[in-house]
């Protein structure tokens, strides 16, 4: 009798397992801004959807914690099952082996070459193999004031495409407006620091440059294409006296919210806060073509990307899989929060076209180059962003701040 | 009688116990304390001397035994040793700049509160003492907008006596400023306190001596209060020279260490190499963070010779 009673028992604890056997997965993302709570509400969405089959709890940190946290929670054993990272920093994560290649999940995400915008689908690979769906493509993006270029007597509806216009309507609208003999608005503004790096780079591969040799042992940068990408920005500060000197950074984002920078330069990010701004009548789009041989643009993606962890427990893995192929489909709301979706068919949307600023920026996409990211891309180009704050500033000639980065660079590559 | 015997013994054996007890009940008293010195200082200090020998990753199986590899990076030519140098050089300057400040001012707003005929003293004792209480990340932000070299309060105040427009954040020796002044409003208040704890000790018949004696109001600093506050002096020296060479979060937050490493410290240098996101150097992290030790350390020691030496020197003239 005992006997039964405990075998009954055991048979409903088995059971109610089976009945209850929703797959947990633990999301962990940095988007701290208002980005997070798009995510969040794509999150719920799925949840709804998947009521009783997966379940995704999000946590929110800060990219700098986030990515520090990530190989020591992994390490240990725990940690997400799920997350985000940035396109620059899958090789490093790769190599430090804490992503899962994804190929044998292709079928489940029913994602495969065509469906995602082509420089970032070849950017997520890896030997050949796929290691992360990337979600978005946030290009560096060009934002100017259309009441100012009214007031200057420029088209507010045709932004400059090249070079010369550029510096022509640059030139237009730095202006004294309140006739003190003190400039009081500029043209742009090159801040000494982020993000002017995207915008060498942008111009410097519009060039035609390159940053490195084909096996990635030396700077290729110190290169006439180099030089006069870094000599056009302090060109823009010096010489044609369109950008106020020693601009700090994130002073030409206040400038452009207060109508005292005319172009700026930055990521797509801040799309969401400029909108926000009452009475700033702007218009967003690709970047001009500023270098001499072909458009080109910087552009940072966030990818999906699975964990590889000490207990692989397959069924999470396919329910992540799963969750990455869904959000990536959905990945319209996560337009709206200010990025491009990285998803061709979303792109083409009907709901994608009306959005009023994103159409306009996503045509520059095709544009985009990635660097060759190997996992010291970071430290290799760091000179780069060095070289670039000093010639700003005027402390060092361009061609020589070039030469001193290029030989930090080499010593980096050949460590 | 019997019994009284027995509670004698008894007594006595208790006694024996307590007296057993009573060499071991400070250390009783102590672990709790050593416990979490071991596990948060002992510990670390150890593991980081054996992590300098070595190229750690955060993974298991990515350690692997260099040797010496991690120090010749710091001591041999190249990018490696001139970036720990430059930050090494960038901390003392730091440290030679904001340490007599933070000491001075202190002690001139010390002895402002410590006036009999102020009012309201404890009003301002707490609002110097109250930006101690804030954290790094609000000091930072508040004083990049002050200081904010297009529309910063700081710059539109300059700007009625004719001062140009100052790139604090951006521009050598601006960036110095940037981290200094914020830097003292932050944490002088500390400093404050224990020097006005120090004057208050010193007893008031000195003064009153001195008085009599015919000595000024500065003879009477000199020679009554600067001796009476020599060991608390000592005491915010030696703290505060360590604690500069702490420098981190303002360095990170406001300049960036920019520009070009200008501003970028030891203990940020050695942060952003622990766990730099390509691939976290923790090994040559711990081999620089074991020399800045050293250094660190050895001033410490410097600054403990002069200041007792000095005393007996004293003594012996005295």
């Amino acid at each position: 009798m005992q006997k039964a009673f405990l075998l009954l028992l055991l048979v409903v604890g088995m059971l109610s397992t089976l009945v209850i056997s929703e797959i947990t997965l633990e999301y962990w993302t940095g988007f701290t801004g208002p980005d997070g709570k798009f995510m969040q509400e794509l999150v719920n969405q799925f949840n709804k959807e998947h009521d009783g089959q997966i379940k995704v709890n999000m946590s929110v940190m800060l990219w700098d914690d986030y990515y520090t946290k990530l190989p020591i929670s992994l390490a240990s054993g725990k940690g997400p099952d799920v997350g985000i990272a940035h396109i620059d920093s899958i090789t490093g994560l790769i190599n430090q082996g804490m992503l899962l290649p994804l190929d044998i999940y292709e079928d489940t995400m029913n994602i495969k070459e065509g469906d995602i915008v082509a420089p970032v689908w070849k950017a997520v690979h890896n030997d050949g193999k796929l290691y992360a769906v990337p979600l978005d493509v946030h290009p560096l993006t060009f934002y100017w004031n259309k009441k100012l270029f009214k007031e200057a007597g420029l088209d507010p509806e045709k932004p400059p495409t090249n070079r010369e216009e550029f510096i022509q309507y640059a030139k237009a609208l730095t202006r004294d407006t309140d006739g003190d003999g003190e400039i009081d608005q500029w043209g742009t503004m090159i801040p000494v620091g982020w993000p002017n790096y995207f915008i060498w780079y942008s111009v410097f591969f519009s060039n035609g440059g390159k940053l490195f040799n084909d096996d990635i042992t030396e700077a290729a940068y110190n290169s006439p294409e180099g030089r006069d990408a870094m000599q056009f920005l302090v060109d823009l500060v010096y010489k044609y006296k369109v950008s106020p000197e020693k601009v700090q950074v994130d002073a030409d984002v206040d400038a452009f919210k207060r109508g005292e920078c005319a172009m700026e330069f930055n990521g797509i990010w801040m799309l969401t806060s400029y909108i926000d701004v009452e009475g700033l009548e702007f218009g967003a789009g690709q970047i001009p073509q500023l270098g001499l041989k072909r458009p080109a643009e910087w552009a940072g993606s966030h990818t999906m990307v699975i964990f590889k962890k000490r207990k692989k427990d397959w069924d999470k893995i396919e329910a992540a899989a799963k969750f990455i192929s869904w959000i990536s489909n959905h990945s319209i709301e996560w337009a709206k929060a200010g990025q491009i979706p990285a998803n061709i068919s979303v792109i083409n949307s009907e709901e994608f076209q009306s959005l009023p600023y994103h159409n306009n920026i996503a045509k520059g996409i095709e544009n985009v180059v990635f660097p060759p990211f190997f996992d010291r891309y970071g430290d290799a180009t760091g000179p780069i962003w060095e070289a670039l704050n000093l010639t700003i500033l005027g402390q060092k000639p361009v061609e020589q701040a070039l030469s001193d980065a290029e030989e930090i660079t080499n010593e980096i590559l050949q460590e | 009688m019997s019994s009284l015997r027995l509670d004698n013994r008894r007594v006595l054996f208790c006694e024996v116990i307590f007296l057993r007890l009573k060499k071991v009940v400070p250390y009783l008293f102590l672990t709790p304390h050593a416990i979490f010195f071991g596990m948060f200082f002992i510990f670390p200090l150890f593991k980081s001397i054996f992590m300098s020998f070595t190229e750690w990753g955060l993974f298991q199986g990515m350690i692997k035994f260099v040797g010496f590899e991690n120090y010749e990076k710091i001591f041999t030519a190249g990018y490696r040793s001139r970036y720990f140098w430059k930050a090494i050089w960038v901390t003392v300057q730091f440290v030679i700049y904001s340490v007599p400040l933070l000491i001075v001012i202190a002690l001139l707003l010390a002895l402002l509160l410590n006036n009999k005929k102020l009012k309201l003293k404890n009003f301002y004792l707490t609002a110097f003492f109250i930006p101690t209480a804030l954290s790094a990340t609000v000091i930072a932000v508040i004083w990049k907008w002050i200081m904010n070299n297009q529309a910063g309060l700081l710059n539109y105040f300059l700007s009625f006596i004719g001062v140009d427009k100052i790139p604090w954040i951006t521009d050598l020796p601006w960036v110095w400023l940037a981290i200094i002044i914020p830097t003292i409003w932050w944490t002088v208040g500390w400093n404050t306190i224990i020097i006005l704890g120090g004057l208050s000790k010193i007893p008031e018949v000195l003064y009153d001596a001195a008085k009599v004696d015919g000595a000024s109001r500065f003879k009477r600093f000199i020679h009554v209060t600067l001796p009476g506050l020599k060991n608390v002096l000592m005491f915010v020296t030696i703290t505060q020279v360590l604690a500069s060479f702490g420098l981190f979060a303002q360095s990170q937050l406001i300049t960036g260490g920019g520009p070009a490493r200008a501003t970028l410290p030891i203990m940020l240098h050695i942060y952003n190499e622990a766990f730099n996101p390509s691939r976290p150097r923790m090994g040559y992290a711990a081999a620089m963070s074991i020399i800045t030790g050293i250094i660190i350390l050895s001033v410490t020691f410097i600054q403990y010779y002069l200041f007792t030496h000095q005393r007996k020197v004293k003594r012996y003239h005295g």
